[in-house]
């Protein structure tokens, strides 16, 4: 019976954890802008998830910790590519996107823009904007996840989005409007 | 005392990571002045376009992303209508000033300015949405200085858009009974903010008489295209 319960434990923790893939898969993918290295990483963070969950104290944060290993993974990745230590500060513009030029027309030419934006911030900040904007991590678990102070989180953040904002800064009607709104005031 | 308001600050504010007395101080700050909304626009904008850039794909084997979920060109001139509230035709308030409803001064500012109001609550906490219901209540219940009832929107999107879930609770319940008790309270829930809940695989159903549009965001701007009052909560 109890071994039953086990497996069928497991086979909740699996089903759980393939849950997230999609998210993770997003994530990967706008760190590495690589279709398939992004699939190559998800799976092996889900691979030393499901070979460590029993150190999972609390199945609620399980995205957030599968995220931690997945940051991991794609650090490991880059070391093992590169002969940096710090991979934060890196700009690994030897990956390429994948999209074939066909692909590129179906896609408009500002997801397009804020795809190459996002894709050249250094390794550190890229990892934190997209934390913050498309899994929606406060601070507090960005930090946890990528175990860095959450000071560093919001600077991070905030080069990033400064750099983002600049490269970006035709697309963002904000910025052309302020000077009206001065006037008007 | 006043200090200085650095990007850091703006990003917390932006991401929601703020609370008390700190929010509340900053909000007072962002609605006085328009180079520190346009930031806060901007940055909205920006994890936006961010977001929507990168779609999530469906099932398993991850595929080609998807379509974005909005169309980027049509939203900066929402974005830019949101940006000039308080300093255009509309204005900027917030739960701080107050959680037993709108100050009656304030209240009849809005009632000499029109009959229209769009009540925008983006937060799904409980005090939050508590005052967004005594809000709408008291808008719905007023008249504009002609006499004629007040016409509400209440827009709800990010973590408000929990107030405008279906179901059997004491919120439903609350809701149900103040939209069926106020023909000039139209609930209008935002799409882009239930499919970010159903990416996260939760259910998420809105109860009857809610009306669901594309973006919170695009509804705002045309409503305040059209001369309608704003009020954030």
């Amino acid at each position: 019976m109890s071994i039953f319960r086990l497996i069928s434990r497991t086979r909740q923790f699996e089903e759980r954890m393939e849950e997230s893939r999609p998210r993770l898969q997003r994530l990967a993918y706008s760190w590495c802008r690589n279709r398939a290295l992004a699939d190559d990483l998800v799976q092996e963070a889900l691979a030393k998830g499901l070979k460590s969950h029993q150190q999972l104290r609390d199945e609620n944060v399980l995205h957030a910790w599968l995220c931690g290993i997945l940051a991991n993974c794609w650090h490991d990745h880059l070391r093992a590519h590169r002969e940096m230590a710090d991979v934060a500060d890196l700009h690994e513009d030897t990956l390429v996107a994948d999209g074939t030029p066909e692909a590129d027309c179906l896609q408009s030419e500002i997801v397009r823009r804020v795809r190459q934006a996002v894709a050249a911030l250094p390794v550190g900040q890229r990892e934190v904007v997209t934390l913050v904007d498309l899994e929606e991590f406060s601070y507090a678990e960005v930090a946890a996840i990528l175990e860095i102070p959450i000071g560093t989180v919001m600077s991070r953040l905030s080069r990033a989005r400064n750099s983002l904002k600049e490269g970006l800064r035709e697309h963002n009607p904000c910025v052309v409007a302020a000077p009206r709104i001065a006037r008007i005031k | 005392m006043m200090r200085d308001i650095s990007d850091e600050l703006l990003n917390a504010f932006a991401d929601n990571e703020l609370a008390g007395a700190e929010k509340a101080e900053l909000l007072e700050r962002i609605a006085a002045d328009a180079g520190l909304r346009a930031k806060v626009c901007e940055t909205w904008h920006l994890k936006e376009m961010v977001r929507s850039a990168h779609p999530l794909a469906r099932g398993r084997s991850g595929g080609k992303p998807g379509r974005s979920r909005w169309n980027m060109l049509g939203l900066p001139v929402a974005a830019c209508l949101l940006m000039m509230i308080g300093a255009g035709g509309g204005w900027l308030a917030h739960e701080e000033y107050g959680d037993t409803g709108i100050p009656a001064s304030q209240l009849k500012t809005i009632q000499a300015q029109g009959n229209r109001v769009v009540l925008h609550v983006v937060s799904g906490g409980a005090k939050e949405i508590d005052a967004a219901l005594r809000k709408a209540e008291q808008l719905a219940s007023a008249r504009d200085g002609t006499g004629s009832p007040m016409q509400v929107e209440l827009v709800a999107n990010g973590g408000g858009i929990r107030m405008l879930q279906a179901g059997d609770t004491p919120l439903a319940q609350r809701v149900t009974a103040i939209r069926q008790k106020h023909g000039n309270l139209r609930l209008v829930a935002c799409n882009e903010a239930m499919d970010r809940l159903r990416e996260r695989g939760l259910q998420f159903d809105v109860m009857p008489n809610v009306e669901v549009v594309p973006s919170a965001v695009e509804e705002i701007a045309h409503r305040l295209n059209q001369g309608w009052r704003y009020l954030q909560v």
